[in-house]
This record gives C-alpha cells, sequence and structure tokens, in this order.
C-alpha cells in the first residue's frame, strides 16, 4: 500500500507539458531534393509555400540570402506561422533563429529601434573555436610526501594512465593543493588543464566499482580514457552578437544576466564588438552565422519601423529576415497611406513573396487528426468526418480547439474515443465566430452601448 | 532511384574503408608519440634528480643511453640535450598529425554522408579572449 501511494506523490511532482498550438510541426516536411512530402514532420498542404520554404532554407544554409526578406502572406489559418516554425526546426540547432511579435517592439522601457536592433543582433551568431592541452587520465597512485618539520615544500608523484599508456608525474606544490582540494584518489578519472592546471574530476572509473561497498548518490562512473595522455581538445561554440552586447554594457551590473532586462545597449558598444568580430573574422579566429529573425503580425509595425528596417537590411551583418502577415490591402500603420499587406510599397519591393492558400477538405481533416494524436485525443472516423465539416464551414482552428473539448465530453461519457455526439455537444456549447456574429445581429439592441453597424472595426 | 553497379558499390565502400583506415592510423601514430614523449619525460626529471644525488657522491658525469640495441654510456650534457631534441621534433611531429587529422576525419564524414562538423578549419581564440568570452557566456 505504501509503495503505491508513493508512487502517487511522484506523479503529482513532474511537470504538466503545455501543448501549443504548433507543437507538433518537427520540420519543413521536405525530401533532399526539396519536394515537399504530402504529409511530414506535421506538415500537411501548402505544397507550393512549403517548396518556397525550402528553397529559402537551402540558401539561408549556404549563407546567401543574409540582409534579404520574405514574406509570407496569407489568409488567418493557412500555416503562416507553422511554416515559419518548420523552417527554423529544419535549420537546425546551429543557426539563431529568433521569432518575435510586430507588437513587442512597442515597450515602455526601450525605443522601438532598440528592440528591433537587439532582434537584428540576436539572429547574428559567431562561431568560435576554442583549443586546449589537457591532460587525461586514470588516477593510479598518487604519492605525497610531506616533509618531517610539518612545514616546507612538499613533493609527490602522480601515476596516470590510458587504456594504452601509463606516465609517472612529478609534482610541485601548486598541483599537490589542488590535487588535496579536488580530493583526488587512486580510481579517479581526472583532466589537468596544461595552460592552468586546472584539475577537473570526471568521476571514477569503472573497474574500481567494487572497491567500496558504499557510494554516494553523485559518484559518476566513467571509462578509462582511450588513446593518447596528452591530448588536444577543440570546442566550436557559437554564440550571438547580442550575448556578447549584454556583458560589455554592464554599466547596471550583473543583475542584467539574470533578469533577462537588459535595457538601452549604447550605440558605441555596438560598435566595438562590431569591430572586434571583424578583428576576429580577418584573423580567421571567427566566422559569422547569419540566422533568422522572423517577425510575426508585421503590418503592426509602424512607418518608422518600416524605413528602419529598410536601412538595417542593407548592413553587412543582417540576418535573413521573413515577415508574415495576414492583412490585405490596408492602412500603414502611423500613415492615412492604403497599401498591399500594410507594408510600405519600397519596403515589399525588397521581399520575396510566398503566398499560402486555404486549405482544401483532404488536408484539413490530415490536420485534426495529426492534433487529434498531438493532444492525445482518440477520435472515430465519422466524428472526424463531421469536425472536418466544421472545420471547412466555421475555422480551422475552431475546429483544432473543438478537439479537446469533445475529448472531454466523450471522458464524462466514460468513453475513450470522442464520437459525434461529442462533437455536436461541444459545438451546440461553444459557438465559433460566425454564430457569434450572426447572434449580435439578431440582438444588437438588446446590448449595451451598441453602435450598430457603423461603428465596425475596419478589417479589409 | 537508379540501382548502382556493384563495381560503383564495391568502389565507393573501399574508398570508405581506406579513409577510416587513415584516420585510425594517424591516432594510433599520435598514441606511439606520445608515449615515447612521455617517457622521455620521465628520463629527463630522473636525470636531473639523479644529477643532484651524484654531484654530491662524485659518481662522474655519464650516464647510460639505449640507442636502438646498444646502451652507450654517454656524458649527462650530451645525454639530456638528445633527449630534448628528440622531445621537441615529437612535438612539432604529433601537431602536424593532429592538423592533418581533421582533414582525413572531414573526408570521411563526407564519404559516409554525415554533415560536416563546422567551424573545425578556425583559428583557436587566445586564453584571455576566451576568459572574456566565457564571460559573456555566463560560466
Amino acid at each position: 500500500m505504501a509503495a503505491v501511494s508513493l508512487t502517487s506523490e511522484e506523479h503529482e511532482v513532474t511537470r504538466i507539458e503545455r501543448i501549443g498550438a504548433h507543437s507538433h510541426i518537427r520540420g519543413l516536411g521536405l525530401t533532399d531534393d526539396l519536394t515537399p512530402k504530402p504529409s511530414a514532420q506535421g506538415m500537411v498542404g501548402q505544397v507550393k509555400a512549403r517548396k518556397a520554404a525550402g528553397v529559402v532554407q537551402s540558401m539561408i544554409k549556404e549563407g546567401k540570402l543574409a540582409g534579404q526578406a520574405v514574406l509570407i502572406a496569407g489568409q488567418p489559418g493557412t500555416g503562416k506561422t507553422a511554416i515559419a516554425l518548420g523552417l527554423s526546426q529544419s535549420l537546425g540547432p546551429d543557426t539563431p533563429f529568433t521569432a518575435i511579435s510586430a507588437s513587442e517592439i512597442y515597450s515602455l522601457g526601450m525605443s522601438k529601434t532598440e528592440v528591433l536592433t537587439q532582434a537584428f543582433r540576436r539572429s547574428i551568431g559567431v562561431r568560435i573555436k576554442e583549443e586546449t592541452e589537457i591532460i587525461e587520465g586514470e588516477v593510479v597512485e598518487v604519492q605525497i610526501d610531506r616533509p618531517a618539520t610539518g612545514t616546507g615544500a612538499k613533493v609527490g608523484k602522480l601515476t596516470l594512465k590510458t587504456t594504452e599508456m601509463e606516465t609517472i608525474y612529478d609534482l610541485g606544490n601548486k598541483l599537490i593543493e589542488a590535487l588535496t582540494k579536488e580530493k583526488v584518489q587512486a580510481g579517479d578519472v581526472i583532466t589537468i588543464d596544461k595552460a592552468t592546471g586546472k584539475i577537473t574530476k570526471l568521476g571514477r572509473s569503472f573497474t574500481r566499482a567494487r572497491d567500496y561497498d558504499a557510494t554516494g548518490p553523485q559518484t559518476r562512473f566513467v571509462q578509462c580514457p582511450e588513446g593518447e595522455l596528452q591530448k588536444r581538445k577543440e570546442v566550436v561554440h557559437t554564440v550571438t552578437l547580442h550575448e556578447i552586447d549584454v556583458i560589455n554594457n554592464r554599466t547596471q551590473g550583473f543583475l542584467a544576466l539574470f533578469s533577462g532586462d537588459t535595457g538601452e545597449i549604447k550605440g558605441e558598444v555596438r560598435q566595438q564588438i562590431n569591430a572586434k568580430v571583424a578583428e576576429w573574422r580577418e584573423e580567421g579566429k571567427a566566422e559569422l552565422v547569419p540566422g533568422v529573425l522572423f517577425i510575426d503580425e508585421v503590418h503592426m509595425l509602424d512607418i518608422e519601423c518600416f524605413s528602419f528596417l529598410n536601412r538595417a537590411l542593407e548592413d553587412d551583418m543582417a540576418p535573413v529576415v521573413i515577415v508574415a502577415t495576414n492583412r490585405g490591402i490596408t492602412r500603414i500603420r502611423g500613415t492615412q497611406n492604403v497599401s498591399p499587406h500594410g507594408i510600405p510599397i519600397d519596403m515589399l519591393d525588397r521581399m520575396i513573396i510566398v503566398k499560402t492558400s486555404p486549405y482544401q477538405e483532404k488536408e484539413i481533416r490530415e490536420i485534426l487528426k495529426i492534433r487529434c494524436e498531438e493532444e492525445d485525443c482518440e477520435i472515430q472516423d465519422d466524428a472526424l468526418v463531421v469536425l472536418t465539416k466544421i472545420g471547412l464551414e466555421t475555422s480551422l482552428r475552431y475546429a483544432i480547439q473543438l478537439i479537446t473539448l469533445a475529448n472531454l465530453a466523450a471522458i464524462k461519457r466514460k468513453e475513450k474515443q470522442i464520437a459525434i455526439p461529442d462533437v455536436k455537444k461541444v459545438y451546440q456549447l461553444f459557438i465559433d465566430e460566425q454564430r457569434s456574429q450572426k447572434f449580435l445581429k439578431e440582438y444588437e439592441d438588446e446590448f449595451m452601448f451598441d453602435e450598430g453597424t457603423e461603428g465596425r472595426m475596419e478589417t479589409s | 532511384m537508379a540501382t548502382k553497379a556493384p563495381e560503383t558499390v564495391q568502389q565507393y565502400l573501399s574508398d570508405v574503408e581506406s579513409a577510416a583506415e587513415e584516420v585510425i592510423t594517424t591516432q594510433q601514430e599520435v598514441v606511439t608519440l606520445d608515449r615515447r614523449r612521455n617517457t622521455n619525460r620521465e628520463a629527463l626529471r630522473s636525470l636531473r634528480s639523479n644529477a643532484a644525488v651524484s654531484a654530491t657522491t662524485g659518481s662522474g658525469g655519464r650516464s647510460w643511453i639505449c640507442v636502438g640495441n646498444m646502451f652507450l654510456r654517454m656524458p649527462r650534457e650530451f645525454v639530456v640535450e638528445s633527449i630534448e631534441k628528440e622531445q621537441k621534433q615529437l612535438d612539432t611531429e604529433i601537431n602536424n598529425l593532429r592538423n592533418s587529422l581533421r582533414g582525413k576525419v572531414n573526408k570521411l564524414n563526407d564519404l559516409e554522408g554525415k554533415e560536416e562538423t563546422r567551424g573545425t578549419s578556425l583559428r583557436p581564440l587566445s586564453q584571455d579572449e576566451w576568459c572574456a568570452v566565457r564571460q559573456a557566456l555566463g560560466k
């Protein structure tokens, strides 16, 4: 009985994973020659847009598209964010990818251009290499002689081995201190940094696993190292320009690192860093990795931001900028002028435009099926057909939202699978946007502060 | 996908094998040289510490050295000098082998269709530059 209650306690501690709207996307779903598969990696349909995104992706990988912009345009719920996300997933972990929503730039603490600049610099990686000479081996024996008087220099010997060789090192005072501080004993696997003399304990050798009857839980067992004793270790790191900026802008102290609130970064600091990085590049010590900056809902940017973007894209350290919008011909924010997608014509001229189109019935069915799997819901085939119909007539987002709701209804009926009655029930309980509008029109007189059709928001 | 002739497949496999063989031999060579380097280091160390002892007892400035299959009794300075010379040579040789290893591993990865390890052709940052960068990474 005790054991059972113990496990239930453990379950409470485990984190509940939330499922996001695009958590099922793992890539663009393309073959090696960029032909889109009908349904792969969580992507369904949108074949043309995905192929275009695939071309963009391969250009980014070759570093050719830096300083250009791509616009993904399409109606709401046609997978614009999904394509951007798939693109970021397929670029791999080494390419920096920053996703912001255009509304994020309106912050009280920072100017609009500062937020944009930070986002730009977050999307540029710098690849640098660290090279260290280390001595790595399993300790066979440590021998430390203390002088009889108690004070004075200690001398000692350290025997290290790998699977291939064994050797004895004579120890100086400093290393002996480091060894005693790290509590190194025979059977430990250690590394000694040749340049600094820093000793790191990697763990205990497997062959010594049975030396003691009781060992602490933090004891880590490792294999005896192979090959040579004196090794060269090369590690390649990718850091973003923004990370370097933040550290060199330490006017507000260390706290900035933890709170993430970096405030505005001075222009001079950025210039210095650009100069340093340029110097490294010239010496062959660093490589630039142009990443991707994704700005969602780009029509929310105003005319100042667009002119800033126009200029920033010409910088030689600019990332690939991907923007997405669901607007048609509309007003540019901050002006009275009307322009396609709410983007000024000169900006639009710089962009490659990828169009997404509404999903077909078959595709909606497929997406709903994938979402059911993602949300851990089982659904009967005929219920899926009904849900697809709902998706076609209302919107895909509404149909997706009904999945979990219908699942709850099914659980209430003590059934594992979602059936037609569940879908019908939640369809009646939660109305969609069209029905809500219809309802409001019917009863508009009975609502408070109603302005009728004249005061409606302009959406076109 | 077009089926490939057995000859091309065989050719491909033997290419991969030979590339892998090259990597392994280079690694093995580094190990052998490093072993030699370590025994030389031990010898130098004990020659130095014995020098202090024999200076007081006065057993002459000569020690044994093994060259090939022969043991020779040589003046200590000469012995130390020749071992140090060898050490220097070993260091450069190991360095050269390691540098060549990079290209060989990349070639093998390329043949096996794995992605090239990026950034290995870069020159490393210096010690104090790394100190600054490590700070930037918050470590």
